[in-house]
């Protein structure tokens, strides 16, 4: 089996499992090459927005990367070059862990500070780009677990188990998941 | 005030999860302002977890005093902590014998209700047994399951009170069962498992609003799903639908993973079971006692949240959107008993066609998703009958 869908699957499961949210009528934002789980997020009823043009063909919403993130209640594989653009109440998937048997892979250690296993940006447009300076203290770096950490200089906070809300401006919150959890 | 919980410490952690919800109940949300429970005593019978403790937090919010019963196997320990620190009733722990929950039911029912919003029926039907009707207005069932011997009792002419089958009310089945019971069965067995399901063979027996659901996200995660039945058009229905359909002994052979979706008893019987290859998995979706006959389960063959509803005894329950559209049901249900119950026969009532109408149109609106309006063409068109 190919390991596209272990990592679909794992991925699907986790993202449930954390937030207790029905994927059906989600709009989803599936940065980067994720063809399996694009797929399968939409055989589960969500509306999955994609980049790539071909992916129309597939029964994909296509829409350039900065608007499918705009539009998205799910983003997967989100970078924080995002932020500026996120929805409140969106929810960020930073990256799909690898698959295969738990010990396998590395998951980031749970509370490590978000996007520090250098996933790239799709973009490579540096965070604040958009004119959104950092708020606040930048933080003391990787806070123990349970306490949330810290994305792009914003103090997290713990929401539950493995779910870490930030607040982007006034009304405007984003929650980022522990894929490791 | 009525409380006896397990670990009152818990209380921030279900804090949490319930205000995590809330955030995707906007429906709920809505309607609180709706409701006049005011000086009502409403007993709530649901599985205890985030979603239907936001439930029982609208009904206060509404004026009522609420007591929340649950047996232990359903019951969130942190989410009771939590709503007896916002000050719910709560009598339900998860280390409770079954003779401690009954008593936590029957003291439930001596404290004098009004309205009664029930899971399963089994605590209307404790009610009539034990003559503990009191001035109990009228109740509210959540289930299926539930509602069939209500029906039963209803046609014997047993049932004393007015039952509203919130089940039956299309913002419940047409989600609740399908989305909300198909999806988290799923994943609630991949959850506890670890099976990958791209590639396997998921049987589901039943193709009801439940094994509807079920197949449709196992096959989404990309097994190869065999439906099985015993009513023709359901089987018609799945054969359309692009399932293979056939006689559950004959499917057992193959089978990874098998769904009970029927709600009927002895549905996987141990013919069955012996009949599953080692290591298969069998687990039930929705769920009546006995749905997988227990007692010698072959080697190899592991039996899910023993023979329980998957995703209420080992996961966290459906969905919260699904959940705040059945939420909503109920606390409309149990507002309509409040102000009508009294004027209703002693039978099975269906929820006003306006109530379930208005929590749909709630939803859509919550989703800023815009309908169409019939124009003056249309309406005459459909006015001539033709």
């Amino acid at each position: 089996m190919s390991d596209g869908h272990r990592r679909a699957q794992a991925a699907i499961q986790t993202i449930l499992r954390l937030t207790n949210l029905l994927m059906a009528g989600k709009r989803v934002a599936v940065i980067g090459d994720e063809p399996e789980l694009a797929a399968r997020l939409r055989a589960m009823g969500a509306q999955t927005l994609l980049a790539d043009p071909a992916a129309a063909l597939r029964g994909h919403r296509v829409l350039a990367e900065d608007e499918a993130v705009a539009l998205a209640d799910l983003v997967i594989g989100a970078t924080e070059a995002h932020l500026p653009l996120l929805r409140d109440g969106a929810i960020l998937i930073p990256a799909v862990p690898p698959a295969g048997p738990p010990e396998a892979g590395e998951p980031p250690e749970a509370g490590e500070p978000y996007g520090t296993d250098g996933e790239p940006s799709g973009t490579g447009e540096p965070y604040g780009a958009d004119g959104e300076p950092p708020a606040g203290p930048s933080g003391t770096g990787g806070e123990p677990s349970g306490t949330g950490g810290v994305l792009a200089g914003l103090p997290g906070v713990r929401v539950r188990d493995g779910i870490t809300g930030y607040r982007l401006g006034p009304g405007r919150e984003v929650f980022v998941l522990d894929m490791s959890c | 005030m009525l409380a006896d919980i397990r670990d009152a410490s818990l209380r921030t952690r279900g804090l949490e999860r319930i205000a995590w919800a809330r955030r995707s109940m906007p429906v709920l949300n809505a309607i609180v302002g709706e409701l006049d429970l005011t000086g009502r005593t409403v007993g709530l019978v649901l599985v205890l977890e985030p979603k239907t403790a936001n439930l029982a937090l609208t009904l206060r919010d509404a004026g009522a005093d609420v007591i929340v019963t649950c047996p232990a196997s359903e019951t969130a320990d942190d989410v009771a902590a939590a709503l007896v620190s916002e000050g719910v009733a709560v009598l339900a722990r998860s280390d409770a014998s079954p003779e401690r929950d009954r008593a936590f039911a029957l003291r439930m029912l001596r404290e004098g209700l009004d309205v009664l919003a029930d899971d399963g029926s089994r605590v209307v039907r404790l009610a009539h047994a034990e003559n503990l009707l009191g001035g109990l207005i009228g109740a509210a069932e959540e289930t299926t399951s539930g509602l069939r011997p209500l029906r039963v009792m209803a046609d014997r002419g047993e049932l004393r009170i007015p039952v509203l089958a919130v089940n039956d009310a299309r913002s419940k089945y047409l989600f609740d069962n399908v989305h909300g019971t198909g999806q988290s069965c799923v994943m609630a067995a991949l959850d506890l498992t670890g099976l990958q399901l791209a590639g396997a063979v998921c049987v589901v027996a039943g193709y009801g609003y439940v094994g509807q659901g079920v197949a449709r996200y196992a096959r989404a995660l990309g097994a190869r799903v065999v439906v099985t039945e015993v009513e023709p058009f359901a089987a018609l229905r799945a054969h359309h639908e692009g399932y293979e359909v056939r006689p559950l002994l004959d499917a057992c052979p193959d089978a990874d993973l098998v769904f009970s979706a029927t709600g009927v008893a002895h549905t996987v019987t141990r013919e069955h079971l012996r009949a599953l290859r080692p290591g298969a998995v069998v687990a039930v979706a929705g769920g009546v006692p006995d749905e997988v006959e227990a007692g010698d389960v072959p080697a190899g063959v592991t039996v899910l949240a023993e023979g329980e509803c998957v995703n209420c005894a080992a996961a966290e329950g459906n969905p919260i959107e699904i959940m705040d559209l059945s939420l909503a049901v109920q606390a409309l249900a149990v507002d309509h008993l409040v102000r009508r119950g009294s004027t209703m026969a002693p039978a099975v009532h269906l929820l006003p066609e306006e109530l379930d109408e208005r929590v749909a149109r709630l939803k859509l609106r919550a989703l800023g998703i815009g309908l169409d309006t019939p124009s003056a063409r249309q309406r005459e068109f459909l006015g001539r009958g033709l």
